[in-house]
């Protein structure tokens, strides 16, 4: 007989973690997120037509590969605190480039093996943007993030 | 998922609970002897249920759990050791060969007190849990 097995959307992805060291020793702090980090593919697409028939088809062309999420800061882990310093360079330097090439590392669920869930960990570098700072509620102290990959994320383990 | 997992998803509520709360004796009914005492009892009961296509039995199912303790404060305490379990995901054994997940999704009136007998008082909640067989 089959079963179903459930998960919660916290297995789904988890430990996202950003480079709190260097480029060259990087040091992956996992950041304080609400429940749910999303994946998004959003896909861009040509339609076209062929002589013969008049229906349309649709080709991929590109995609830009995201992650989402709410961030509930914690004030006491760093890996928030580096997000928020990028927000006091921008309005302090008025620079941009802290927002590029931020390193992150995630796992992403494979499978379930005897019960015990399966991820693979990927390491990737990403450009990031948060919006929202200070919330709608004013006990939430969260804000609005996304990572958009630059190229391909890396292999790490598989766990 | 046949009958009679869904009769055994009550058991496997009972059995993890057993293991989290060791000083309290976790069943399915109370009786009204006198020195039945410490117990917490684990009934399920209805509530709007969700049913996925290709699933056979609801998602979630609800759970009233009555904490009968020596004093109010042991109940309390014990209460919201049971309320800490929301969010929680546990993978459990039972019978052979079975694994079960539970995971705690929401959690109802944790500190309603409820005369059940002109000598009982318990704390009273519900909780709404996915019980599951998953091998």
């Amino acid at each position: 007989m089959d079963y179903n097995y459930f998960i919660s959307n916290r297995q789904l992805i988890t430990d996202l973690a950003i480079n709190t060291g260097t480029s060259e020793n990087p040091t992956f702090t996992p950041i304080c997120t609400t429940s749910e980090v999303n994946i998004s593919t959003e896909l861009e697409s040509k339609d076209f037509y062929v002589y013969c028939d008049a229906l349309q088809r649709k080709l991929i062309t590109g995609a830009a590969v995201m992650l989402s999420g709410t961030l509930k800061l914690d004030v006491n882990n760093e890996g928030d605190l580096a997000i928020l310093d990028t927000v006091h360079t921008l309005i302090a330097d008025g620079e941009i480039s802290q927002f590029n090439g931020i390193g992150i590392q995630f796992n992403l669920l494979t499978g379930v093996n005897n019960g015990v869930l399966e991820y693979t960990k990927y390491q990737a570098t990403v450009s990031l943007s948060v919006s929202d700072l200070g919330g709608a509620a004013e006990d939430e102290s969260e804000f609005s993030f996304e990572m958009t990959l630059i190229g391909t994320a890396t292999v790490v383990a598989s766990a | 998922m046949n009958e009679q997992d869904k009769k055994n998803k009550n058991k496997v509520l009972i059995k993890f609970i057993k293991s989290v709360i060791k000083d309290y004796k976790v069943k399915a009914e109370y009786s009204t002897n006198d020195n039945d005492k410490n117990v917490i009892v684990v009934q399920q009961t209805s509530g709007n249920k969700v049913v996925f296509f290709q699933c056979d039995n609801p998602l979630f199912n609800y759970f009233n759990i009555y904490v009968y303790g020596d004093s109010i404060e042991s109940e309390y305490q014990t209460a919201m050791q049971l309320g800490d379990l929301v969010g929680q995901h546990i993978i459990i054994d039972f019978n052979e060969n079975e694994k079960w997940q539970i995971i705690f999704k929401q959690y109802l009136n944790p500190r309603t007190i409820e005369y059940y007998d002109i000598r009982r008082v318990a704390y009273a909640m519900t909780f709404q849990c996915i019980v599951n067989r998953i091998q």
